[in-house]
């Protein structure tokens, strides 16, 4: 029965050690947002650059039109 | 809803009677309101101009992913584009005030209307599109997107670009120390947390092993690890135990802190003392509460943050509108913070924007909307040299102001700070929870030096040491403290999921009693602009509307719009007006071909009142001098108001109209809905409505905008209705997302529900407590007993609200 007092030491590390990946991620902020990377997973496969740039800004024409 | 508890479950209840045409927006993918369609080509429909023009926009840019995304879901609607301004944040007084960092070339933006993984593409999509944005990260729990320029000159390009795709979008700010501070503690808490759990975890599997029956060298063995183990946790993760106890002591509060403190420390010494001299250790008890603890405060805490983040301080009711400040000698214009106005600055304000400042009008005459301060839906008339108060909204083309009292000192910012002071003593999650724990804290904390001391003369330290500890773990409020506020938590979270945003736990509370419910008139039982109520269409043609179509076109006054807007389903080929003039304070005369025509606002006679809906406003049409027509608008009612006030009065509560707009439109309104006019209060100030509220008990305020601000804090519930979420919740308790009332009588029934489940707990926590309490004092349960029991009385409770939250789901199936 002395192997108790080895396996007990070995989960008490075992322990420490999923307690530090819990502080680190803690500390690197993965419990901030617990709501964007769920989305994201989503929009992964759209990247892909096909769109154009930009340009000018045309208000007035479509902006404020109270008919 | 007894009657009905099993009709959930037939689909047919599910699908509304009215079965409509089912078009949706391609844009938005709502379902767009019968004959309201807007195409642009072939068979493109969209519920408005907004999203049309956004859809266009999306697909020049060969960003149509979009809508792959966007899939079934629906997003709200764009309606109009709105006519923000984002140039000032270019602007270096600007910059000082919204970068992060004043070495970077970083701003903050808070995004209204996101909503799922589309929007959240498109939005970060604009690092792509937009060349000066270099990156874009959005965080959608807070609606915040932190985006990164490569220049230092093109801030507003960001804001720009989200207003043509239909987002409105508001500048958050520095970074604040509080908001450092706040991160910073929801991080300790959670390391706190992760150090309890994992402490508990292991003390309870060692503790198991001793219960299944190890002993001797194994128990000795086990028992000093447990103890090693709830070292960190009697220190690290309970220091803010002590410290909260500490202050609560000095205040003379006791909190549900100093009962914690007392078990944890007791009961340790005395497990520690006995692991020396042989005898039960509750390393196990300890360190499981303690772990419990964390985690429904930090459970609680990050739900009232989110509620508390929504608030914002008193003047950004004007922060991201800026103002064009005129140069008194060049009349040059450049944009200017409105924060930063001071007396005597001349500004310039457009259509349909707030006025930021008292002050006298420097222009000719404008018609302004003072509904925010007055009630009064018809917009005034104000010459040059009148003062006029902030929070008016401008209703012509152009108005100068020389600014008298800045935002902060006008009399809107005084009422609001009025407001505010108020509401510090409202706000947070503490009400419920600590008003009980309060007593239950003070009682036990007597009960156990009381009998410490007369155990002590009979038994000695140590056996009344371990009768003490056990009572304070069976009694230990932890239904209170975590439960019950989980269950409340839990009600307000279903809340706001069906539209009602609820402030504080203590409101359900509150609803259940309410007595008498005052509605404000305009924009709560109205729809809060004008329509065109009535008019006789037999004794005119064609014609004759088209021209009155023209005339009125050619008018900026609010009810030449309603006017124009009335008779523009159809398409009209409109003629030619000449001579088009104004007759002060009249109306407006024009001519047509060789026809002349006046158009004349006059007031309304007794005979019209039998319309539905308050009468504001006569027309009368003249052609050639000869009357031709007269024409009512008015404000409408609702079309679900009569019912809700009849579900409304079926709970017992009393109905009263409480506005600030003339007598005789109030009571044209109440009689339609068959209030009797002694709960009809018209023609009240702001500051009349507050006083009639605070001499009415149980009273619940429902109203929109600030002129009701005051009489919805005072209230004992205050609803607020349309207007933006954060400035409402500041001053009111409940605030409805959906613009209908139905949502008043939800509120009753889920206040209901909650209460009596909420009553339920405290009978079963006070029998259990007193009982098992009693047992634990006169010896028959030792602490591991205790603290066993604590977590099953927990678990019951938790049953209970499980039980709650299915109830609340079925009244909201039934409807």
């Amino acid at each position: 029965m002395n192997i108790i007092y080895f396996t007990l030491i070995i989960s008490l590390i075992l322990a420490a050690v999923f307690l530090s990946v819990f502080l680190w991620a803690t500390k690197s902020g993965q419990y901030e947002d617990l709501e964007t990377p769920g989305h994201r997973i989503l929009i992964d496969d759209y990247k892909q650059g096909k769109n154009k740039k930009l340009e000018g800004s045309d208000e007035g024409s479509d902006c404020s039109s109270d008919s | 809803m007894k009657n009905n508890a099993f009709r959930f479950d037939t689909p047919e209840d599910l699908i509304p009677a009215s079965d409509h045409e089912g078009q949706y927006c391609l844009h938005c993918g709502n379902e767009i309101p019968h004959g309201k369609s807007i195409s642009s080509k072939r068979d493109e429909l969209f519920c408005c101009s907004g999203c049309n023009y956004v859809f266009n926009l999306i697909n020049s840019l060969g960003l149509d992913d979009f809508y792959e995304l966007r899939d079934e879901q629906k997003i709200t609607p764009v309606g109009e584009i709105c006519d923000q301004e984002f140039g000032y944040l270019d602007l270096d007084d600007f910059k000082k005030i919204y970068k992060t960092d004043e070495n970077d070339h970083c701003m903050r933006f808070y995004i209204n209307g996101i909503s799922c993984a589309a929007c959240l593409w498109l939005i970060e999509k604009t690092s792509e599109i937009v060349e000066q944005i270099d990156s874009v990260s959005l965080n959608m729990s807070s609606k915040v997107a932190t985006v990164r320029f490569s220049d230092d000159s093109s801030y507003s390009k960001f804001p720009e670009t989200l207003k043509r795709f239909g987002y409105s979008t508001v500048p958050v700010g520095k970074i604040g120390e509080t908001d450092i501070f706040r991160e910073k503690e929801r991080k300790n808490s959670l390391y706190r947390i992760g150090v309890a759990g994992v402490c508990a975890g292991n003390v309870m599997l060692l503790s198991a092993a001793k219960y299944a029956g190890a002993s001797g060298s194994f128990a000795s063995y086990f028992d000093l690890i447990s103890l090693l183990l709830s070292i960190p946790v009697i220190t690290y993760c309970s220091y803010l135990f002590y410290k909260n106890s500490y202050y609560t002591a000095i205040n003379k509060r006791p909190s549900v802190d100093i009962p914690v403190v007392f078990v944890v420390l007791a009961g340790w010494t005395l497990s520690v003392v006995n692991f020396f001299e042989g005898g039960d250790v509750y390393f196990d008890s300890i360190t499981l509460f303690v772990f419990l603890l964390l985690v429904s405060r930090y459970m609680l805490n990050s739900i009232s943050e989110r509620i508390n983040r929504l608030s914002t301080p008193a003047s950004s009711l004007f922060s991201g509108n800026s103002v064009e400040l005129q140069d008194e000698h060049t009349g040059d214009l450049t944009p200017y913070p409105v924060q930063e106005l001071k007396k005597g600055d001349l500004i310039r304000i457009k259509y349909g924007e707030r006025v930021p400042a008292d002050g006298f009008l420097s222009s000719h005459s404008v018609h302004l909307n003072l509904s925010v301060l007055t009630g009064e839906s018809i917009p005034q008339y104000s010459s040059e040299g009148d003062y006029i108060y902030a929070g008016s909204i401008s209703e012509s083309d152009e108005l100068l102001l020389k600014v008298d009292k800045p935002v902060d000192e006008s009399r809107i910012g005084c009422l609001i700070s009025k407001i505010e002071d108020r509401n510090l003593f409202k706000c947070g999650f503490s009400g419920l929870s600590d008003r009980y724990s309060t007593i239950f804290t003070s009682s036990v904390a007597l009960i156990s030096v009381v009998s410490f001391f007369i155990f002590h003369i009979y038994f000695g330290t140590g056996e009344s040491l371990r009768r003490i500890i056990a009572f304070v773990l069976i009694s230990c409020p932890c239904a209170f403290v975590f439960t019950l506020p989980l269950s409340m938590a839990y009600s307000v979270k279903t809340a706001s999921e069906k539209g009602l945003i609820i402030k504080d736990l203590d409101i359900l509370e509150k609803v259940k009693g309410i007595k008498n419910i005052f509605f404000d008139k305009t924009g709560t039982l109205t729809k809060g602009n004008f329509n065109v109520l009535k008019w006789d269409r037999n004794i005119i043609s064609d014609k004759d509307i088209d021209a009155i179509v023209a005339i009125e076109k050619k008018s900026a006054h609010p009810v030449a719009r309603s006017v124009v807007n009335y008779f523009s389903d159809t398409e009209r080929k409109l003629p030619e007006v000449s001579c088009f003039q104004y007759i002060p304070a009249k109306g407006i005369k024009a001519r047509i071909g060789s026809d002349s025509y006046e158009i004349i606002s006059g007031s309304v006679g007794d005979d019209e009142k039998i319309i539905p809906g308050s009468v504001l406003t006569k027309l009368s049409v003249y052609r050639n001098k000869e009357f031709l027509t007269s024409i009512l608008l008015g404000d409408e009612i609702k079309g679900d108001v009569p019912e809700v006030l009849k579900d409304l009065r079926s709970y017992g509560v009393a109905i009263n109209i409480i506005s600030g707009d003339r007598k005789r439109n109030v009571i044209s309104v109440a009689s339609e809905l068959g209030i009797p006019a002694e709960n009809v209060y018209a023609e009240m100030s702001p500051e009349k409505k507050i006083e009639i509220i605070r001499s009415s008990e149980n009273s619940m305020m429902v109203g929109d905008g600030i002129n009701d601000a005051g009489a919805i804090s005072e209230a004992d519930v205050g609803v607020s209705i349309q207007g933006s979420l954060e400035e409402s919740l500041r001053f009111s308790d409940v605030y409805l997302l959906r613009n209908d009332l139905t949502s008043i009588t939800d509120l009753l029934s889920h206040s209901r529900i909650t209460g009596n489940s909420v009553l339920t707990s405290i009978v079963f926590s006070l029998l259990y407590n007193i009982s098992a309490g009693t047992l634990a004092l006169l010896g028959y349960i030792n602490p591991l007993l205790a603290a066993v029991l604590m977590p099953a009385s927990s678990t019951t409770l938790f049953l209970l609200s499980l039980l709650m939250q299915r109830q609340l789901k079925w009244s909201y199936q039934n409807k």
